[in-house]
């Protein structure tokens, strides 16, 4: 059983997050200009990167592991563009024979007919219905649907998608991508912290002289390394009825550690400005994205309940 | 005055208080908090309400009573808040002036000064803010660097001061500013009243990360101060500030806060009701313990307040209030989001994002926790 990335997912990664540190060397950004979030999708097709979860040439293919490995770099500085939804789409699809560069996503039923879709408003982003019988289908976001913007990161928007269906195993994709890409912001948020404890100075000192602020910058790290367990875990095993909590967990804890970078800086976090609520909000939006793929799969909200009540 | 919440002048001015709420509140403001006002319509409320407050004779009611205050003491001004936050009543755009700068000249002033700006406080009049945070001056608020260079008969401010909320209405500004030698740590300090209309003041709103805007940048560019505007001794400005910073500093803010939480705790019973799944289990996932955490904070305050009431030291209280109250609030805040009940996701997750402050300003909990450990319970520093 694969318990590390592979050495090749691993190369590739650091790869990625060199090319994404050229792209966008802030960390996140969401009040990115249009032309440029267009550019930024340019630099990531022209790399082949929205390829790597799909099969090469001679049938060989990342490990939803090795895949994660990339997503986690790429949520450590994501930009609102669908990267994460055209690697999944990709890898469902064997491509489709689509161009490199054509963004997609994809529709989570959350019940009723309806479904969640993320990045619905990236300009030239084909979003396939995923039918229940198997086929997919080109659907349009209508003109002026209400796009939840909460993630900046991640806007999401509610359509109408009826008998569409998300199988277990792309559910376990959804979750481990989501999850991954938690894992990315929250190791940038833990980075964040540091530094800024180390140059912040109080009372004469670095704030990270104070050892209130080292252990918990040391939970933070805890938390980060358990979060990826969770996903290795995730990645490996699947979900289960009842595994379901350890994929809840594992975005708590990566929400616990942006939450202590933003304690780490002080009223300076709390600001617009310094820009880290972009990963809070990125890893609540994902979270939430999870739940409801997991939500569908147990069978819509009302089964739940019962399910939950029943036990 | 009273020492005891159960004697008889409580209930009464509680029941007084209460027929006063009830006919006084703003009925839009009651409704929504205001959430469906204009901007200006929400000023306009405030400023209504610090009239109100002042012709009921609620604007000082711990102020002495030579000094137009009703001379209460913390038992009825803990009513006081906690009833205001039960009614839904609105923020008086006086707040600082009431809690802060009048309490400050009281203490410290001048005959003049008090003379000067203690009515116009009491009646809403005139405004003001609290000029004590800088970027470099946070958590060490001594290090504060504005700095007030003495020329004549007046000081020359310059600097910036960050956090100022109520600054874009402020008539007066009670700031912190440097006299003495920067190496001289608690001694070179004055505190200074300011004309926020003078010139070479500058108010830049902050955006915070719920995207709102609450509190500013505050920009002071060789502004011109009398010295007759200095409260207390030169260079003895610190003193002053702490005599604000502790004189039952925390106790309206946990009031209110005891009203919202006890709000979050009913809010996260419903959700819960709404939506099990998201925590398992055949009960309501545990959000049915908050409304006893929520009481416990009602019965410390009260604890501390009668402490208080008999005489007894504010201080050790206010560290435990303040880390109690914020940190439930931020679990609440949580636990609410995590229960992904779709009506009232937007709610929780606002209150989720404005609540990651409460850890931060009025001293962030780190500093609360030296508090406790350092200055309450006696460790080494
Ligand atoms: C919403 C909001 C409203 C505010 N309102 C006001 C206001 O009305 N008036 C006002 O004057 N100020 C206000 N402030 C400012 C607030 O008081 C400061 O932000 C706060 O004191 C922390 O200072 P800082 O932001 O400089 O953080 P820093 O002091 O730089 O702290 C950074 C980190 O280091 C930790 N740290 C610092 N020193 C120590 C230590 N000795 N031991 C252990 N850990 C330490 C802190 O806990 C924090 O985690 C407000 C801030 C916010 C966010």
């Amino acid at each position: 059983m694969q318990v590390l990335p592979s050495d090749t997912a691993t190369e590739a990664g650091s790869a990625f997050a060199e090319l994404l540190a050229d792209l966008n060397s802030d960390g996140w950004r969401a009040d990115t200009a249009v032309d440029r979030l267009a550019n930024a999708w340019s630099a990531l097709a022209a790399g082949g990167w929205p390829l790597v979860g799909e099969a090469g040439p001679d049938g060989d293919a990342f490990s939803l592991l090795d895949v994660c490995e990339l997503i986690e770099a790429w949520g450590g500085r994501a930009l609102p563009v669908p990267f994460v939804p055209t690697v999944l789409v990709r890898r469902w699809t064997a491509g489709a024979a689509m161009p490199t560069e054509q963004p997609l996503s994809y529709t989570i039923p959350v019940g009723e007919g309806a479904a969640v879709v993320p990045y619905p408003t990236f300009p030239g982003t084909r979003i396939l219905a995923l039918r229940a019988s198997g086929s997919t289908e080109a659907i349009e976001v209508p003109e002026g649907s209400p796009v939840d913007d909460f993630d900046l990161l991640m806007p999401v928007a509610a359509v109408a998608a009826p008998e569409i269906t998300l199988t277990l195993d792309r559910v376990v994709d959804v979750c481990a991508a989501s999850l991954a890409e938690a894992v990315g912001v929250a190791a940038t948020a833990l980075r964040r912290a540091v530094a800024h404890a180390r140059q912040r100075e109080q009372f004469g000192r670095p704030v990270g002289a104070f050892q209130a602020v080292k252990h918990r910058c040391a939970n933070m790290h805890v938390d980060l390394e358990i979060a990826r367990s969770l996903l290795t875990r995730l990645a490996q095993t699947g979900i289960s009825r009842e595994s379901r909590t350890a994929v809840t967990e594992g975005f708590e804890r990566t929400r616990r550690v942006v939450e202590g970078c933003i304690q780490v800086h002080g009223g300076m976090g709390f600001t617009w400005e310094t820009g880290l609520h972009l990963g809070l909000r990125h890893v609540v939006g994902l979270a939430a994205l999870a739940d409801h793929a997991m939500d569908g799969w147990l069978g819509g909200r009302d089964d739940v309940r019962t399910a939950a009540r029943g036990r | 005055m009273t020492t005891s919440f159960g004697s008889p002048e409580a209930r009464a001015f509680r029941e007084r208080l209460r027929t006063w709420l009830a006919g006084n509140v703003p009925e839009a403001w009651r409704r929504a908090g205001g959430e469906d006002l204009t901007d200006d319509e929400v000023v306009e409320v405030r400023r209504e309400w610090d009239r109100r407050l002042f012709a009921a004779g609620y604007a000082g009611v711990t102020w002495p009573v030579e000094f137009g205050g009703r001379g209460f003491g913390p038992v009825e001004e803990y009513v006081f808040y906690e009833e205001c936050a039960r009614a839904g009543a609105p923020e008086g755009l006086g707040r600082v002036g009431r809690l802060l700068a009048g309490p400050t000249l009281i203490a410290h002033g001048t005959d003049e000064q008090r003379a000067r700006y203690l009515r116009p406080i009491l009646s809403g009049e005139e405004i003001w803010c609290q000029g004590f945070s800088e970027p470099g001056a946070g958590s060490d608020l001594a290090a504060v660097r504005t700095r007030a260079g003495r020329d004549g008969a007046v000081y020359r401010v310059s600097g910036q001061k960050t956090w100022t909320s109520f600054a874009h209405y402020a008539d007066w500004c009670l700031l912190l500013a440097l006299t003495g030698p920067a190496e001289l740590r608690h001694r070179n300090l004055s505190m200074l009243i300011v004309d926020m209309h003078a010139p070479g003041v500058t108010v830049r709103p902050i955006r915070q990360i719920s995207g709102r805007s609450e509190f500013n940048e505050v920009f002071f560019d060789d502004v011109e101060v009398p010295v007759a505007n200095r409260i207390g001794a030169e260079d003895d400005g610190w003193r002053v500030a702490m005599t604000v910073l502790t004189n039952e500093r925390g106790m309206a803010e946990a009031a209110n806060r005891y009203v919202d939480l006890m709000a979050d705790s009913r809010q996260l019973l419903e959700c819960a009701g709404h939506r099990p799944s998201r925590i398992g289990g055949d009960t309501l996932g545990g959000v049915e313990v908050y409304a006893d955490r929520v009481e416990a904070l009602r019965w410390q305050v009260m604890r501390a307040v009668e402490k208080s009431a008999r005489g007894g030291d504010w201080f050790p209280s206010m560290a435990v209030l303040k880390l109690y109250w914020s940190e439930l609030m931020q679990d609440m805040a949580s636990a609410g989001l995590g229960l992904g009940c779709a009506e009232h996701a937007s709610w929780w997750r606002r209150r989720y994002l404005e609540s990651r402050a409460t850890t931060i300003y009025s001293g962030t909990s780190e500093i609360q926790r030296n508090i406790i450990a350092e200055r309450v319970l006696g460790l080494p520093k």
